[in-house]
């Protein structure tokens, strides 16, 4: 069989009460049960057909025909070995490499070694007691006082920055786990503008080993920050304080774990779930269906968990879904509700003040640009995942 | 009370489930680390006082009570260089 002798099959380390197998094929990953990695080892090992069926016994030590083995391989190994026909689905609605990998290696290669156990705790350590010295000492912590526009560019400038060496973070972390890591580039998920990194292969290492890399783009501004810290504690310069308080809220958001921003591969690797957004609505459905008695063509994935994580992730599922009912039923549409109701105004505000040779305060522009970019994000985020689908939809159905 | 084939019938489904449940693939999704860049974020936290967009006023200067009921909305005291309406 083409191709056959290219798959690799790893153990996986997850929460499935069953030993579960990691299969990798080109740069594609699958989950598989021990049954689907059997199949595979044995092919790989008997190419000749009839041998191979001698071979091979399914649970209970079942044997199968020729016509029934030929079923399982077009079941379970002819979607791994025609992946790579499809385009590889990720969850940005597009995105560009800004550095390639070669070029993040450069960096990988030698900021690995900020991993080692003992600089880990003094830095963690440092930041903590930073953390906690900015609160006690920074008099009138969010009155932010008087700003002009080129202080504002300014710190726009440096989260850049910082954002960037947050992704350097995960690739040195693959590079100290001696896996290797993609791009660092920009994209689009949601409604955000985000920076990522590729750590598709990330999935050969064990749990907690991927849960540092996960955690490796905040622990890389923590670094920075404790640098930045000094700065501030020895000048308690306005500046440095806003830009402190900036970094600590884009800590904190890149925490969340609903969204797919690092909070959610920390809660993927937690709980032992791959595909852990899919699974959680796959539980939704599983009990929709169990409510209004409907067919159920296969158990979900929580009910073949281990009994502790199986109460997290039931409580994982229940939450997120009720968190992106409320982003998308409420959220967005409120956005929309008051961007046509304010817009109109603000833009002839603008235009107003401009033509009467009054340059517009900062706070109007602000207001406007913040607006029209989440506006922007916001169409573009329904055009990909609800006007375009339906067109190819109607395309299909008509053609 | 089940009769035999019934009962035959619930033993057949359930091991056909079971033997079907041992075999399973799912392709992993991409894993992507993505930081959102909180541009919005960091623009509202220099958002001060004032709240130009339900503002009817432009290029406020200095403040005074008498504009506070003559178009300035919540801008109280401002003194407005232009108005709208």
């Amino acid at each position: 069989m083409d191709g056959i002798e290219k798959i690799k099959i790893f153990e996986f380390d997850t929460s499935n009460e069953k030993k579960e197998y990691l299969i990798e094929f080109e740069d594609r990953y699958f989950e598989a049960s021990f049954f689907v990695a059997h199949l595979i080892k044995t092919l790989k090992e008997f190419p000749a057909l009839k041998e191979a069926v001698d071979v091979f016994r399914g649970p209970k030590n079942q044997k199968y025909s020729e016509k029934e083995f030929m079923g399982l391989i077009d079941k379970f190994i002819m979607p791994i070995l025609e992946s790579t026909k499809t385009k590889k689905e990720d969850s940005l609605l597009f995105k560009i490499e800004l550095v390639s990998k070669k070029q993040v290696e450069k960096f990988s290669n030698l900021l690995k070694y900020l991993f080692r156990k003992y600089l880990i705790i003094v830095f963690l350590s440092i930041f903590l007691a930073f953390e906690v010295l900015f609160v006690i000492f920074s008099s009138e912590l969010l009155n932010l006082g008087t700003l002009n526009i080129y202080f504002v560019v300014g710190i726009i400038g440096l989260m850049l920055v910082f954002s960037f060496i947050h992704e350097l973070g995960h690739a040195s972390a693959c590079k100290y786990f001696n896996v290797e890591h993609g791009e660092v580039g920009f994209g689009l998920y949601l409604n955000f503008p985000v920076f990522y990194t590729d750590v598709s292969n990330v999935w050969k290492l064990p749990k907690q080993q991927r849960i540092i890399v996960n955690l490796a783009g905040v622990y890389f501004q923590i670094i920075i920050l404790n640098f930045i810290f000094c700065a501030y504690f020895l000048t308690y310069n306005n500046f440095i304080k806003y830009f402190i308080i900036a970094s600590n809220i884009g800590l904190l958001s890149t925490l969340n774990p609903f969204f797919k921003f690092d909070g959610y591969w920390i809660a993927s690797d937690l709980l032992g779930v791959a595909n852990l957004r899919r699974r959680s609505r796959e539980f939704i459905s599983y009990m929709f269906n169990r409510l209004f008695k409907r067919n159920i063509q296969r158990k979900p994935y929580l009910l073949m968990m281990k009994k502790k994580e199986k109460i997290f992730m039931a409580i994982y599922s229940i939450v997120v879904n009720f968190f992106f009912a409320f982003y998308v039923f409420y959220i967005i549409p409120v956005f929309l509700y008051s961007f046509f109701l304010i817009f109109p105004n603000n833009v002839t505000q603008l235009v107003t003040s401009l033509s009467n040779d009054i340059s517009p305060s900062f706070n109007l522009i602000q207001a406007i640009f913040t607006q029209l970019l989440f506006f922007v994000l916001i169409i573009l985020l329904l055009c990909k995942m609800i006007i375009i689908p339906l067109i190819k939809q109607l395309l299909t159905k008509r053609s | 009370m089940k009769t035999i084939s019934a009962i035959e019938n619930d033993e057949l489904m359930s091991l056909n489930e079971n033997l079907y449940d041992e075999f399973y693939i799912q392709e992993l999704e991409y894993r992507l680390e993505t930081d959102p860049l909180a541009m919005g974020g960091i623009l509202e936290m220099f958002n001060q006082d004032i709240n130009i967009t339900q503002s009817d006023c432009i290029g406020y200067t200095s403040c005074t009570g008498e504009n506070t009921g003559g178009g300035c909305g919540i801008h109280l005291g401002c003194d407005c260089v232009i108005k709208f309406w």
